[in-house]
């Protein structure tokens, strides 16, 4: 027992509770799927408290697997396992995934992905975080989401691009700082930022390294996420 | 109708969730499929896929109470009730690192986490299809043992602009290294190195330079991929196999060992550990690898009778050595010893094998009548016909614990004339003896002796001392080996008087005192040590006093 408090490391305890809380949520995501198929659609207030449900549960989902990536990184155990992938195999199943979200939003969702866009790529890591861009995109935009893929100079461009009133000067300027005084009140923790560009970063070849790049303006006039992988 | 073709696909879809089953039904359904069947549990949907060949199977991890996902794959494959064609996708609510770790061993066509959409799982399952489509003439030509057709096939698709491209150059890889075409397999996976480093190339890459016998380069690609990526595991089963075919059966043991600790739950792994670990004394090991295995193999198509039998003996021999740690698998071994009728059937031969052991393992643990009792019943009842090498051996040790020297002497002389000429059994059978009569193990006690000697000739006691200490772990029985440690330790206290050596030369002079008694023929050396020793101890005590 030391004397500081807990005889355990917290952080080991924190990972373990994400473990359980993300299986949990699991569930609860699979069961609100299950109820959303089931469900008629004649009720429209029920459609859009079952997406609410969905919506949220799915950032909760996309909160823990950052901080258990998070985690994983900061104790060494997070490995980059390289694969030869299709992109739009990627993109496809992570706008499917999403399908009710936007549907229930009417977000339109253009994709712009050459079938021959193969990479080396960990491919649930990149789908991790393709992920909570989009949950993020889908919460940000007004109406429209295009996601772009393509090689260029043998480096991997991934953009996600919206139509809102894209990101806060402080975040562009310094997108993954943690800052001091966090915004709960905005939901926004930069959290997931950081965790792209970790994610990013483990992307090696030789001396280069990933990384993610944010811009205003872009292809739909809004937010632009950019993932450079090399 | 489908374009994909669902519609004459046989599906079985395996979850202990009623409502899971039914929604993932359903799904399938309304993607065009009519042949859909379910099963709860991993004994309902094996003895399915034994009755009907699937086109897919949908698996959860989690089954409940049972066979997990991945245990029900083990048995697919390993009774071949999978077409190369088939699917199997492997669902979970996790990716935690130890289902994945371990499902790697026998890898699934798919994953996919919960939840799962409709719309996911239609895209992945498409896919699935179509891939599976295009390589239809090469699975068919695997389906047909026909390998060499396979490679040609595969040739023919890299030929060609196809997305299945990755997989198929693994799959060539493969089948280039199972059909013996070593310099092919080395040039494919060069070639995918040259673009990108991948782990996955570079075993096979080694597994090709072992295949031509070319160690060295075997090793170095290994150990490659394992700085690239350090939880590869078909990389550290390499690499212990590498180590074991040069003989040193201690890094073997270390190396399996790394590997469990990333991926415990791989059933076949931990038993190799255990026995490796068996083969190298270090018991402890040998017992936790032995306690795991048995737990895996509750559900396991590996569950294996030999490991059980390995468990209660490893802790037989350990009793003596350390009791508390011997102690502490009590509970376990009790377990085991009450479960293996259950699992592996009660006929004469397991019954006389299980009560061979039990028997070794009373008498190590002070149920000395038991033990004694259990002896007779089983001499007596093999007077006519001599029961097996493992049982024997299992009577030598308790024979040795009881201090039945005749009874073993006889038991020894047996053992030796029945097994004359056979190397692999008296290589068994040098666990029990002072001094090996197997060629490999008499060669590897001569060179052990003739270097540490050398060292110790040219007053290198250090030396001596570390090469005497792996000598007498590997064969902790050998007095000879022993003494010349002792020897040594007694050489490197009189040269630098090192106090920390003091105790390891009395622990020395203690093991030598039960391994030797009046009449062995290397008493009287042994006294003349024990004396040199005291009186350099002295020395030494009195050295200390006076600084």
């Amino acid at each position: 027992m030391t004397d500081k408090g807990l005889p355990v490391d917290f952080s080991f305890v924190l990972a373990s509770s994400v473990h359980d809380m993300k299986n949990s949520v699991g569930m609860l995501m699979q069961t609100i799927e299950e109820l959303s198929a089931s469900a008629a659609t004649d009720n429209a207030e029920h459609n859009r408290q079952l997406s609410t449900l969905g919506y949220e549960a799915a950032r909760i989902n996309g909160d823990l697997v950052q901080l258990l990536a998070l985690y994983r990184m900061e104790n060494q155990r997070m490995l980059v396992q390289l694969e030869e992938c299709y992109l739009d195999e990627i993109i496809g199943d992570q706008l499917a995934r999403n399908d009710i979200l936007f549907r229930s939003r009417n977000i339109a969702v253009e994709v712009d992905c050459g079938e021959d866009v193969c990479w080396y790529i960990d491919a649930e890591l990149i789908s991790g975080m393709l992920n909570n861009i989009l949950v993020n995109a889908a919460r940000y935009c007004l109406s429209r989401i295009k996601v772009t893929a393509n090689i260029e100079d043998g480096v991997l461009h991934l953009i996600v691009a919206d139509d809102g009133r894209g990101y806060p000067e402080s975040m562009l300027t310094s997108p993954t700082v943690m800052r001091d005084s966090v915004s709960f009140t905005e939901g926004n923790t930069n959290l997931g930022l950081l965790f792209a560009q970790e994610i990013a970063k483990l992307h090696r070849r030789g001396d280069l390294h990933g990384y993610i790049t944010l811009a205003n303006g872009g292809v739909l006039s809004g937010g632009q996420i950019e993932v450079v992988l090399p | 109708m489908s374009p994909n073709g669902f519609e004459y696909k046989r599906v079985l879809v395996v979850d202990d969730f009623d409502n899971f089953r039914t929604t993932v039904m359903r799904m399938l359904q309304e993607f065009g499929a009519r042949s859909v069947d379910t099963a709860a549990h991993g004994n309902d949907a094996v003895s399915k896929c034994r009755s009907t060949s699937y086109d897919l199977v949908l698996c959860d991890y989690n089954l409940g109470p049972g066979k997990s996902g991945q245990q029900v794959l083990e048995q697919l494959r390993h009774e071949s009730l999978l077409k190369h064609s088939s699917l199997f996708v492997l669902i979970s609510a996790e990716s935690s690192k130890n289902i994945v770790m371990a499902t790697y061993d026998y890898e699934p066509d798919a994953y996919l986490t919960k939840p799962i959409t409709a719309k996911t799982l239609q895209q992945r399952l498409e896919r699935l299809f179509h891939q599976s489509r295009e390589m239809c003439k090469v699975y068919n030509a695997m389906d047909d043992g026909d390998l060499d057709a396979a490679i040609t096939r595969c040739g023919e698709l890299l030929r060609g602009q196809s997305r299945v491209r990755p997989l198929v150059q693994k799959l060539l890889g493969r089948l280039l290294l199972r059909t013996g075409q070593f310099n092919p397999a080395e040039q494919l996976f060069r070639k995918v190195l040259q673009v990108r480093e991948l782990d996955w190339a570079m075993v096979g890459l080694a597994l090709a330079k072992k295949g031509q016998d070319d160690w060295v380069g075997a090793q170095q690609w290994v150990e490659q991929a394992l700085s690239l990526n350090p939880m590869c595991m078909p990389a550290y089963d390499l690499l212990a196999d590498i180590h074991a075919a040069r003989g040193d059966r201690q890094e073997q043991q270390h190396t399996l060992a790394q590997a469990v600790e990333i991926s415990p739950l791989s059933i076949m792994r931990q038993q190799e550990l255990g026995a490796v670990a068996y083969q190298n004394h270090d018991l402890e090991q040998a017992l936790e690898a032995f306690k795991n295995s048995i737990k895996l193999g509750e559900h396991s198509c590996y569950d294996d009778k030999d490991v059980y039998l390995q468990f209660i003996r490893s802790c037989a021999e350990l009793a003596p050595l350390q009791p508390d740690v011997a102690k502490s698998y009590a509970r376990e071994v009790g377990k085991s010893i009450g479960e293996f009728g259950n699992r592996f059937g009660r006929d004469g031969h397991n019954d006389v094998l299980l009560r061979s052991a039990n028997c070794a393992y009373l008498a190590a643990t002070g149920e000395q009548l038991a033990a004694q009792q259990l002896l007779q019943e089983l001499m007596e009842q093999h007077q006519e016909s001599p029961a097996t090498l493992a049982a024997q051996l299992d009577w030598i040790s308790a024979c040795e614990v009881l201090g039945r020297q005749e009874w073993r002497d006889q038991l020894v002389n047996g053992v030796l004339q029945q097994y004359q000429g056979n190397e692999a059994a008296l290589e068994m059978i040098d666990r029990v003896l002072e001094n090996p009569t197997s060629e490999k193990n008499r060669q590897r006690v001569a060179q052990i002796n003739k270097q540490g000697i050398a060292y110790y000739e040219g007053t290198d006691f250090e030396a001596a001392i570390d090469c005497f200490n792996r000598a007498v772990r590997e064969f902790p029985k050998h007095v000879g080996i022993e003494l010349n440690l002792l020897q040594a330790l007694i050489g490197a206290l009189e040269q630098s008087g090192q106090p920390h050596l003091l105790k390891q030369a009395k622990h020395s002079c203690e093991r030598l005192g039960q391994l030797v008694d009046g009449e062995h023929p290397q008493a009287d050396r042994l006294a003349q040590l024990v004396g040199k020793f005291q009186e350099v101890s002295q020395q030494i005590l009195r050295d200390g006093e006076q600084v």
